[in-house]
C-alpha cells in the first residue's frame, strides 16, 4: 500500500483515542491567528510553568507573521497546522497541538531530495484542556497520542506535497535524552554525529550534534500506516 | 526563545527586551524592508531555529483571554482528492452530479 500512499497522498487524522475508551473527534486545520492568540492566552502560560518542557518560552505569535513573510520571500514553503478537538454542538475548535513546518528543505539523508522540516511542534498539557472556562474537558475525554498525531501532520504534509514522507527535525536540547528516545520510538533515524548537514547556513551555524532526526521513506510510510485507524 | 528578539534587534534596531516591539516589528516593519534584507533576516532566523545567543530577560506578556476558535472559521486542511480513497471520491462526485441535477430540476 506504500506506493499508493506516496503518490495519492493521505488524509489527516480525524479522531484521537481517550482514556474513556471512546474516540474524540479532532480536526487538522490550517493554523490561523485566532488559534495562535487563543493558544498564547490560554495554553502557553501553562506550558511555561514547566521549565523541563522543550516548548517552554515559545512565542507562537511571532511564528505566524514569520510564516507569512517567509512564504512570500523564501522558497521554503512554510506551513502551519492546528490540531483541534471538534465540538459540533457549540461550534468550537479547541486547539490541542500546533505544528509549524518548512515544506521544502534538502533531505538529511539524501541532499538531492526534498524533505519537510518540523520547525516547531507543541502539544497542550492536560491541565490546559481541563481548565478551559467556557469548555472544560473531562480528564477521560482528553485526546491521547497528541504528540504522535502532531508528528503525523508533518508526515502527511510531506506525503501530500510529493516529499514521499521525508520529514526531519531537530530535537530541542531541553528535551534531553527522553525526547531523543521518543523520536526513536516513532521510527525516526538519527543523523549520526559527525555526518554533515546539507549545504547551507545551518551546516555552519547549527551543525549536526547528534540531535537531528529524520524519517526515511519506508519508515514514514510505516508510521503513517500506523495511524490509519484514526483517519 | 530569543532568536526572534536577536533578529529584530539586529535588523530593526528594536529593543530586544521589549517583546511587544519585537512582535510589532515582525508584523509591520519587516514586510516593508527590501527583499534582500528580509531574505537575510529570515535565513538567519531559520538557522538559529528559535535559539538565540542570549536569553531574553524581559517578562513574558501573554495575549489577553480570547474566546475559543469556531469550527466554521477553521475548515479542515485540504488534502489531495485521491487521498480520500475511491469510494469517497465516487460518492463525492456522485453527490455533486446529483446536486447539480436536482438544482436543474428545481429551476422553473
Amino acid at each position: 500500500m506504500g506506493i499508493f500512499r506516496k503518490w495519492r497522498g493521505v488524509p489527516f487524522t480525524q479522531k484521537a483515542p481517550t482514556a474513556s475508551g471512546e474516540h474524540v473527534s479532532i480536526r487538522v486545520a490550517k493554523m490561523t491567528a485566532v488559534h495562535v492568540l487563543w493558544w498564547d492566552s490560554h495554553v502557553q502560560p501553562i506550558v511555561d510553568r514547566d521549565p523541563e518542557r522543550a516548548d517552554n518560552g515559545w512565542n507562537w505569535l511571532l511564528y505566524v507573521p514569520f510564516a507569512e513573510i517567509a512564504g512570500r520571500v523564501l522558497t521554503r514553503k512554510p506551513a502551519g497546522y492546528t490540531v483541534g478537538i471538534c465540538d459540533q454542538e457549540r461550534d468550537h475548535l479547541i486547539p490541542c497541538a500546533l505544528v509549524q513546518l518548512l515544506g521544502r528543505v534538502p533531505a538529511l539523508d539524501d541532499h538531492d531530495r526534498e524533505s519537510v522540516f518540523v520547525w516547531f511542534l507543541s502539544t497542550a498539557p492536560d491541565e490546559a484542556l481541563t481548565a478551559i472556562d467556557e469548555h472544560p474537558i473531562p480528564v477521560d475525554r482528553i485526546p491521547r497520542r497528541l504528540g504522535t498525531i502532531a508528528l503525523d501532520v508533518a508526515v502527511t504534509h510531506s506525503l501530500n506535497e510529493r516529499r514521499l514522507g521525508r520529514t526531519a527535525l531537530y530535537a530541542d536540547k531541553r528535551g534531553g535524552g527522553a525526547l531523543l528516545q521518543w523520536y526513536h520510538r516513532r521510527g525516526m533515524t538519527v543523523l549520526p554525529n559527525g555526518e554533515q548537514l546539507p549545504p547551507g547556513p545551518r551546516r555552519l551555524l547549527k551543525p549536526n550534534d547528534g540531535r537531528y532526526y529524520y524519517y526515511t521513506v519506508p519508515a514514514a510510510i510505516e508510521a503513517s500506516e500506523g495511524l490509519d485507524s484514526l483517519r | 526563545m530569543s532568536a526572534f528578539h536577536d533578529i529584530a534587534a539586529k535588523y530593526g534596531g528594536v529593543d530586544r527586551s521589549d517583546g511587544r516591539a519585537v512582535q510589532r516589528w515582525f508584523t509591520e516593519e519587516l514586510p516593508k524592508l527590501p527583499t534582500s534584507t528580509i531574505e537575510a533576516a529570515l535565513e538567519e532566523l531559520l538557522t538559529l531555529d528559535g535559539e538565540g545567543a542570549r536569553e531574553v530577560e524581559a517578562v513574558r506578556v501573554y495575549s489577553e483571554r480570547r474566546p475559543l476558535p469556531s469550527l466554521a472559521s477553521s475548515p479542515a486542511a485540504p488534502f489531495p482528492l485521491l487521498a480520500a480513497g475511491w469510494r469517497k471520491l465516487l460518492s463525492r462526485l456522485y453527490g455533486r452530479v446529483m446536486g447539480a441535477s436536482s438544482d436543474r430540476q428545481r429551476k422553473p
